[in-house]
């Protein structure tokens, strides 16, 4: 197995509810039960999303030693596949169906059931996408890192903490994460009611006031010739 | 205690734009909870945007953005700092990642190096240590953050530090 990665980009999410130890064999269980399930076969397009083993891409198996790397961490993966019928494979196989079809015109009705014929038969062929993606849970300070900052991972995490877990994850965004830095009351009194406060009111600093930026380089008045005239 | 998604997003575009003032002003030295002493700095590339998400925003790259005429105009004009790459340091280690502020997103970190043979029969161990580079970065940010919210939820906020941080772009590179 790799080692884990030393670059990449982040979200992170609070917990809100209860995930079981991880080193019990109720977490194993129910990790297996939101495995990733392979749609390699599969006849339709379609996408499949579920848990791996960081050792393990398939979803077969789930070696606590590669999930459980201390006390405090715990290393998750999760895998999507996705079967699209590339578009111009589609439209060939289209057009020589309805070359096949000579001197008359044919129905939305018949293109959309050429094209669910022509799915059935090309799908099967087709490897899905993968994607994977590595999430750390930290089981002391309840927070799931995601590394990824894409809008559909972060989707994908939380649909698969409430499905197997039963766990809703909030989002680290500036509020929610005011709530979580320990800060005085006094503070988080007045968070409740905090409102923007742009740096210049009324849409910034008036242009007069912006154009006398650089003075050590006055700028000569434009002449009304222009360079390559020559003045009488 | 619940908000709307992107409704508070002002409060972490204001965190960069006091990141900012602070690096320039006060050398850019934070302690932490923990008593460490992290340095931050704004690197090559900024992006200044405005208080609604149609309002143009201002992307300056490579060179030094922060002293570019530009940003200092997109100041002015009432813009914050929505993202920017920034270097956080502490001891020998060094953090390189861009800070989105709407949503305090981590993009393109890049996190002090590991030295792989301290774990050749060790996989966990160097795995657990990788990961505690990016945990110890969340850390980082998270205690520069609290410090800014410190700042920014006290009643005198408008009165010290935003006057402050208002004479700070207007003298910028004048």
């Amino acid at each position: 197995m790799k080692p884990f990665r030393k670059s990449g980009s982040l979200t992170r999410f609070y917990l809100d509810g209860t995930i079981p130890d991880p080193s019990s064999d109720e977490f194993l269980t129910l990790l297996a039960g939101g495995r990733f399930r392979t749609i390699e076969n599969a006849a339709s397009e379609e996408t499949s999303l579920g848990w791996v083993c960081p050792s393990d891409a398939s979803g077969g198996s789930f070696a606590p030693d590669s999930i459980v790397l201390s006390r405090e961490l715990v290393r998750l993966r999760f895998r999507r596949d996705k079967k699209k019928l590339p578009a111009q494979w589609l439209a060939l196989y289209m057009e020589a169906e309805l070359r096949n079809r000579p001197g008359r015109k044919v129905s939305a009705k018949e293109r959309k059931e050429i094209k669910q014929d022509i799915a059935a038969k090309l799908c099967p062929r087709i490897l899905p996408s993968i994607r994977l993606t590595d999430v750390v849970y930290e089981i002391r300070k309840r927070c799931i890192t995601l590394f990824s900052t894409s809008q559909s991972a972060k989707e994908d995490c939380q649909k698969l903490f409430y499905d197997t877990f039963g766990c809703r994850l909030v989002e680290a965004d500036p509020w929610e994460t005011a709530f979580h830095l320990e800060l005085p009351r006094d503070n988080l009194d007045y968070l409740e009611r905090v409102a923007a406060l742009p740096m210049f009111p009324d849409g910034g600093r008036q242009p007069e006031l912006l154009a006398d930026t650089d003075t050590d380089e006055a700028i000569e008045p434009e002449s009304e010739t222009a360079p390559w005239e020559v003045e009488a | 205690m619940t908000a709307e998604i992107g409704e508070y997003a002002f409060l972490g575009e204001e965190f960069l734009t006091w990141l900012w003032f602070r690096c320039e002003t006060r050398r850019g030295l934070f302690r932490m909870p923990d008593g460490t002493e992290v340095g931050v700095a704004i690197e090559d590339y900024l992006c200044l945007g405005g208080s609604s998400e149609h309002e143009t925003e201002n992307t300056l790259r490579n060179g030094l953005p922060t002293r570019a005429p530009e940003a200092r105009a997109a100041l002015l004009s009432g813009k914050r700092l929505a993202r920017a790459r920034l270097t956080f340091a502490e001891h020998d280690e060094q953090w390189s990642f861009v800070l989105h502020g709407a949503t305090l997103d981590l993009a393109s970190v890049r996190c002090p190096d590991v030295d792989h043979s301290d774990y050749v029969d060790d996989p966990a161990g160097e795995d657990c240590e990788r990961i505690s580079k990016f945990t110890r970065l969340t850390e980082l940010v998270d205690g520069v953050y609290r410090q800014f919210l410190r700042e920014r939820l006290r009643e005198d906020y408008r009165s010290q530090t935003l006057d402050e941080m208002r004479r700070w772009a207007e003298a910028k590179n004048a």
